[in-house]
């Protein structure tokens, strides 16, 4: 198991004034190597939940053992776990400071103490990774970038410490749209190539249900779901409508279609597979005209 | 009346490679119209936005709002009255510590009196339906407040259009249907022209009338039906259809009768259940 | 953090009371003018005068003692530290030794003074920001400043950037924090280490932070503009000050009282 997290519970501003119960219980077990989503209302306690992941936040009550070991306890080296998990927080961009796009992506392994040869061949594997090439771009500020370049460059310095977990907060969140799935590809490349786990946190419903094997629903504190996203939108979807949540626009279209009285499998989660189901019903329904 | 009368523009970093950022645009905007400008980054939306209301003004070209020039220095003031703008982050429009007091601020830039700016506040905050929160502080909201107050703020001059550069790209989906929400009731109820840019199909669907631009040019024009129908170009210049509008165009070339500019869930399960 | 978001800036509680509801300049001015009457008062009754007049101040304002002793916190040690050294470091006639350690009479009475006047001194302008929004005070501020314009003071200038200071204030500790658990996130060590390192680890926070103000800035200068900002020309005021009968009375209260007590005593 590598992240497991055990009743854990976190209220902001204990006993004060303000106090606020933002996590109530979660349990939740990711094996190495998985690719899970997390979606939510914001509210929800998604954001303070994967702070909890890297120790950033410290839990009121409940235990966060990463790679078997519980993080919260004395002596723990923190600098390894955040080595272990890297967590990418929304709009990236926002914490580039160094001079050189090299120097940026190189402070995460300076900071692991790595010889500089090693640290050398991790920004150019990083760089690479966010299909941004080396000559072009080592020496540049990273403030002379376009939006979609400054995030891919913030995703490389995390890459770069090379974390065996990777915990990305709407890593899409106003890109336009070939940005935005330039960088879900090499997310999913980074998934498949290293073996990655993986934790999504977006709002958009149709990407989720695309990469993803396992979503997590949070709803006010809890996670009130976890299964594949086609069961969760074959099955559950007046859930998630409940919690204000959407489905995928093809997966919605095809519980409607059910609706109408058309038998369809509602457990669509892409394009090719709706029209696959919409023209097998159709074929049907004309084969059995013809039989008629 | 907005006249955009074969508009360029070239900034001066741009002058060296003689790229234009809007290359000869030609569009007339009348009142109570709404329109969506899409494009993907760089086709120069954002820098065209600019132009209605003088905060950029024209390299060569000419644009009227209700027959003022904006290049008219003495007019500059009654064309920003006119014509409302909102921006695309919702905290750095806020400039006041409440909410009340930041959408008088144009009104106070205006020299309006006291009375009558009371007044026009709280019509202005009543129509965003943000009223309740007239003495909240701006951090202490959320993203879709936050671009309702700012809403609230450009019509508040009475303004008869209003110009919104990609509002909704940095909120939640939640923020978002405040926003459109109220953007459609702004055009609907008090007739003010909405000018609205974006770079999302779906956000544009709800206009009547939609021009696509590319690298500073207009490619398409037209009604939401006849310009997605063009699914082939809205794609080469990297604009992302619809799932439903991707799914319709797949059914079609499978020799399903569904028309390629559906883009509403609703439309297409009425296609596919009549074709049944 | 959603719940700091959640404490209003400042240390403004709002109540509906006779110090709450007056003029923000009375009570700007008021304030200035028993800060001045500290300096001029040298005499126990003296001071006794003026602490009753801020006690007197702090019940009419309805505002909890605990919240008015809060902002004393910070400065208890500085009114300490002063205090001793006035109590050992004062040439006179000795009233307590203890080894090389003395204590003198005339030690005894300036520390305790200079303790009194600082002692006020944070009490009133605790109160002023205790029961002033932060509106008010700008509002105030500016109103006031303005009387100077013909010497070239840019009265609604500084008000201007006050406001947009105080506006922006929560927004960009908010910001901080949010660089700082990324930076924390990738490595970063903002704790261990000697006064050099611990300077140069606040590099990866101050400089996205200033990148981002500018940008800020820049964007709140074209929004300002859209909405017809152009100085301070010809702008009127969405809050209207009103000197109201109370605020004649009281700030006139306050003047004759410290006037005559700094003549007095």
């Amino acid at each position: 198991m590598f992240i497991h997290l055990e009743n854990l519970c976190f209220t902001y501003s204990l006993n004060m004034p303000f106090e606020t119960e933002v996590l109530r219980g979660i349990n939740l077990k990711i094996k190495e190597g998985e690719f899970v989503g997390l979606i939510g209302h914001t509210g929800c306690g998604k954001t303070t939940l994967i702070q909890h992941l890297n120790g950033l936040i410290t839990p009121t009550s409940g235990n966060v053992f990463i790679d078997g070991q519980n993080i919260n306890i004395r002596g723990v080296n923190m600098k390894r776990i955040r080595q272990k998990v890297g967590l990418v927080f929304q709009y990236p961009e926002n914490q580039l400071f160094e001079e050189s796009i090299y120097s940026e992506i190189a402070f995460g392994p300076k900071k692991l103490d790595l010889s500089d040869e090693e640290i050398d061949i991790r920004v150019r594997d990083a760089l690479k990774t966010v299909d941004l090439d080396f000559d072009t771009y080592a020496e540049r500020s990273p403030f002379s970038l376009s939006g979609g370049e400054m995030r891919r460059v913030a995703l490389a310095s995390i890459l770069s410490i090379r974390p065996k977990a990777l915990v990305l907060d709407e890593p899409t969140a106003n890109l336009d749209p070939q940005s935005r799935n330039n960088i879900l590809t090499e997310i999913k490349e980074i998934h498949k190539k290293h073996g990655t786990t993986v934790i999504l946190i977006s709002h958009n419903m149709e990407k989720i249900a695309e990469m993803v094997d396992r979503l997590l629903v949070m709803h006010k504190g809890q996670i009130i779901m976890d299964d594949s996203p086609r069961n969760i939108f074959e099955k559950k979807y007046k859930e998630l409508i409940k919690v204000g949540l959407g489905l995928p626009q093809v997966t919605k279209c095809m519980h409607q279609l059910k609706s109408k009285g058309m038998d369809v499998f509602t457990g669509v989660l892409t394009v090719k597979d709706a029209r696959n189901e919409i023209l097998r019903v159709c074929k049907n329904k004309k084969m059995a005209r013809i039989v008629r | 009346m907005i006249k955009i009368d074969h508009l360029s523009h070239t900034y001066s970093s741009q002058k060296k490679n003689s790229t234009k950022a809007l290359d000869d645009i030609s569009i007339e905007i009348n009142n109570g119209d709404f329109v969506s400008i899409i494009g993907s980054n760089g086709s120069g939306k954002s820098t065209l936005a600019r132009h209605l209301n003088g905060l950029l003004l024209p390299t060569s070209g000419d644009v009227w709002v209700d027959g003022l020039n904006t290049k008219d220095k003495e007019h500059t003031w009654m064309v920003r009255q006119k014509v409302g703008m909102v921006f695309q982050n919702p905290d750095n429009q806020i400039v006041a510590t409440t909410v009340a007091d930041d959408v008088a601020f144009g009104l106070e830039n205006i020299g309006m009196d006291e009375e009558l700016m009371k007044k026009r506040v709280k019509w202005a905050l009543q129509i965003v339906e943000m009223d309740e929160y007239r003495e909240s502080e701006p951090h202490l909201l959320s993203g879709g407040q936050k671009q309702r107050v700012a809403i609230a703020g450009a019509i508040a001059m009475h303004s008869s259009y209003l110009v919104l550069d990609e509002p909704t790209a940095m909120l939640d989906p939640r923020g978002r249907d405040e926003v459109m929400d109220i953007i459609g009731k702004l055009n609907k109820n008090e007739n003010i022209t909405i000018i609205f840019i974006t770079h999302l199909m779906e956000e544009a669907a709800e206009s009547k009338k939609i021009i696509v631009l590319n690298k500073g040019k207009i490619v398409l024009e037209g009604n939401p039906g006849e310009v997605f129908s063009n699914f082939k170009l809205l794609r080469k210049i990297r604009l992302d259809i619809p799932q439903i509008t991707e799914l319709a165009i797949q059914l079609n070339k499978k020799g399903l009768n569904v028309p390629t500019d559906t883009m509403r869930i609703d439309t297409m399960v009425e296609k596919l259940c009549s074709y049944i | 953090m959603k719940v700091l978001r959640n404490i209003s800036f400042g240390q403004y509680i709002p109540h509906d009371s006779l110090v709450h509801n007056l003029d923000p300049r009375v009570k700007i001015l008021s304030c200035i003018t028993v800060i001045i009457c500290l300096f001029f008062v040298d005499n126990f009754w003296g001071y006794l005068i003026l602490g009753f007049l801020i006690l007197l101040s702090i019940i009419f304002s309805k505002v909890h003692l605990k919240f008015v002793f809060r902002g004393l916190r910070p400065i208890l040690f500085i009114i300490l530290f002063t205090l001793i050294i006035h109590l050992f470091m004062t040439k006179g006639e000795v009233i307590f030794e203890l080894g090389f350690l003395k204590i003198t009479y005339e030690g005894l009475i300036k520390g305790l003074f200079i303790s009194c006047r600082l002692f006020i001194l944070i009490l009133t302008t605790s109160l002023l920001t205790l029961t002033t929004s932060p509106i008010s005070l700008t509002d105030g501020t500016e109103k006031l400043l303005s009387a100077f314009r013909f010497i070239g003071i840019p009265a609604h200038e500084i008000a201007m950037m006050m406001t947009i200071a105080l506006r922006f204030i929560p927004t960009l500790l908010e910001e901080t924090e949010k660089i700082m658990k990324a930076q924390i996130s990738r490595g970063a060590d903002f704790e261990s280490g000697n006064i050099i390192n611990r300077t140069k680890s606040l590099i990866p926070i101050l400089i996205p932070l200033f990148v981002n103000a500018f940008r800020r800035a820049d964007d709140l200068a074209i929004a300002m503009e859209a909405k017809c900002y152009r100085g301070g020309q010809g702008r009127t005021h969405f809050r209207k000050l009103q000197i109201k009968r109370n605020d004649v009375l009281i700030f006139t209260f306050i003047i004759s009282t410290t006037v005559i007590t700094s003549f007095i005593f």
